[in-house]
């Protein structure tokens, strides 16, 4: 029954065991991806990803039954991600004094080799400038701009209001741009 | 509102082509899940079928709805319970529940990766914690629950299971570090201790959770277990307190009409809150 569920049809009551488990491994492909990066952009260390990804479905399984239908499941599934972030953050911050270098994971799986080094390049800087926002903007940041989510749905995922969305959106477009041209700024200087 | 210049924007389309992870990642991510969740399935049925538990808590609501919607919370909870055991507990303490043994130990081999999420309790970093657990878990409960008995009688094939299981083992590799397997793990122990009707005892138990993960991932969880436990016990100020705290902590929060159902029955004549805390159980 619960395998053959749409995105918002997910029953409010379903019964454990394995439909639920069919269920969640099914969320788990439409939504790895989308969790594996919206983890990384709200910065968990890269040496983590696969722990918290699994981290976020675990509690996706335990907490389906209460999954409402007032946003989306991905947005639903990324008010998880945020709180599996947090904590990973927490542990990553403690831990990175011991890791000198973490190696990146990111890949790219479009274009050529060439292509691909700039859109890998391009996702290390965005992931340097988004370590500036403050963790409201960098959700609201995440979800507007990279995962091009509207602002009401934001405001239903975050449970804040849509206008905070707006003026958090705001300041973290300002905050990114300040970022991005001290980068430049920096490059004019190395290549002078 | 000022939109992003055309650098910004061209940056980030390039860094969303490449922001994904390697397949690897997901195909292996995904047998660890169904491991972790195939242990889940098990340790539910373990615990035994929800719906007989629930109908006997059913039956019983007529003289305690306040425990009725407890062992209702139950539901929400049930499976955090099983992860718990499937993820760390196992491992913890080998002579595990008497009726499942084969089962779960394929489930622990075949869950290898659940060693990196859970506890690891070396001997001497344990703090007194475990002996403590294990006394509190084999002892007699220090105050029954007006209804625990009529609770336990009725479900007694699935409490059966949870008294005869060993105590459970809480312990954090680090002080500071939580995963989500020590908490559920921690939660167990206050579920059972809910589900068997020793409400005293689910209490020391959230005491530990919260001391242990005091900005656990699952807080939520045990606010609502707490309320309830305490509304169990009739303390209805304590109770109302910590609904009000949990109602300003987790104002959107789906398990708020619980809360409030529970904190209204423990204000007013208990039965007259029943229908309220019944209606969540029929559609079970």
């Amino acid at each position: 029954m619960a395998a053959h569920v749409g995105l918002m049809q997910l029953p409010r009551e379903p019964v454990l065991g394995e439909s639920v488990t069919e269920s969640v491994v099914e969320l788990y492909e439409r939504h790895f991806h989308f969790v594996w990066r919206s983890l990384r952009r709200l910065g968990v260390a890269p040496t983590d990803l696969d722990d918290a990804v699994q981290d976020v479905f675990v509690v996706v399984h335990r907490r389906l039954e209460t999954f409402e239908g007032r946003s989306t499941i991905k947005g639903w599934i990324f008010g998880i991600a945020i709180r599996i972030a947090k904590t990973y953050r927490r542990r990553g911050a403690r831990r990175r004094l011991n890791i000198a270098q973490e190696d990146s994971v990111l890949v790219c799986t479009h274009g050529t080799p060439e292509e691909a080094r700039a859109y890998a390049q391009a996702a290390e800087q965005v992931q340097e400038l988004l370590e500036e926002l403050d963790d409201g903007q960098r959700a609201v940041f995440v979800l507007a701009e990279l995962e091009d989510m509207q602002a009401p749905e934001i405001a239903v995922v975050l449970g804040i209001p849509t206008n905070t969305v707006y003026s958090r959106l705001r300041l973290g477009r300002a905050a990114f741009e300040r970022g991005l041209r001290r980068l430049h700024a920096k490059d004019d200087w190395r290549y002078r | 509102m000022k939109d992003l210049g055309s650098n910004a924007r061209e940056l980030l389309n390039n860094a969303k082509r490449a922001d994904s992870a390697p397949d690897a990642h997901l195909g292996r991510g995904r047998n660890r899940l169904m491991a972790t969740l195939a242990a889940g399935a098990v340790t539910t049925s373990a615990l035994g079928a929800k719906g007989a538990l629930l109908g006997a808590s059913g039956a019983a609501t007529t003289t305690s709805p306040v425990v009725g919607t407890a062992t209702s919370l139950m539901t929400t909870l049930v499976s955090a319970v099983t992860i718990g055991l499937s993820a760390g507990l196992i491992a913890v303490s080998p002579a595990t529940r008497s009726g499942e043994p084969s089962r779960l130990e394929g489930v622990t081999s075949a869950d290898d990766t659940s060693a990196n999420v859970a506890p690891r309790s070396p001997a001497g970093t344990n703090q007194g914690r475990a002996p403590t657990a294990a006394t509190q878990a084999t002892s007699p409960p220090p105050v029954a629950a007006p209804t625990g008995t009529t609770l336990t009688t009725a479900a007694s094939p699935v409490v059966m299971t949870s008294t005869t299981a060993p105590p459970v083992v809480s312990a954090t590799d680090t002080p500071t570090r939580t995963s989500i397997a020590v908490e559920t793990a921690l939660l167990a122990d206050v579920q059972r201790a809910l589900k068997s009707g020793r409400v005293a005892m689910a209490l020391d138990a959230l005491d530990r959770y919260t001391e242990q993960c005091p900005r656990g991932m699952l807080l939520e969880e045990a606010t609502v277990s707490r309320v309830l436990a305490l509304c169990a016990l009739e303390r209805a100020q304590d109770a109302r307190r910590w609904a009000d705290e949990f109602l300003r902590r987790y104002p959107t929060s789906p398990l708020l009409p619980r809360v409030q159902a529970a904190c209204s029955g423990a204000n007013q004549q208990p039965a007259e809150a029943a229908p309220a805390n019944n209606r969540g159980r029929d559609d079970l």
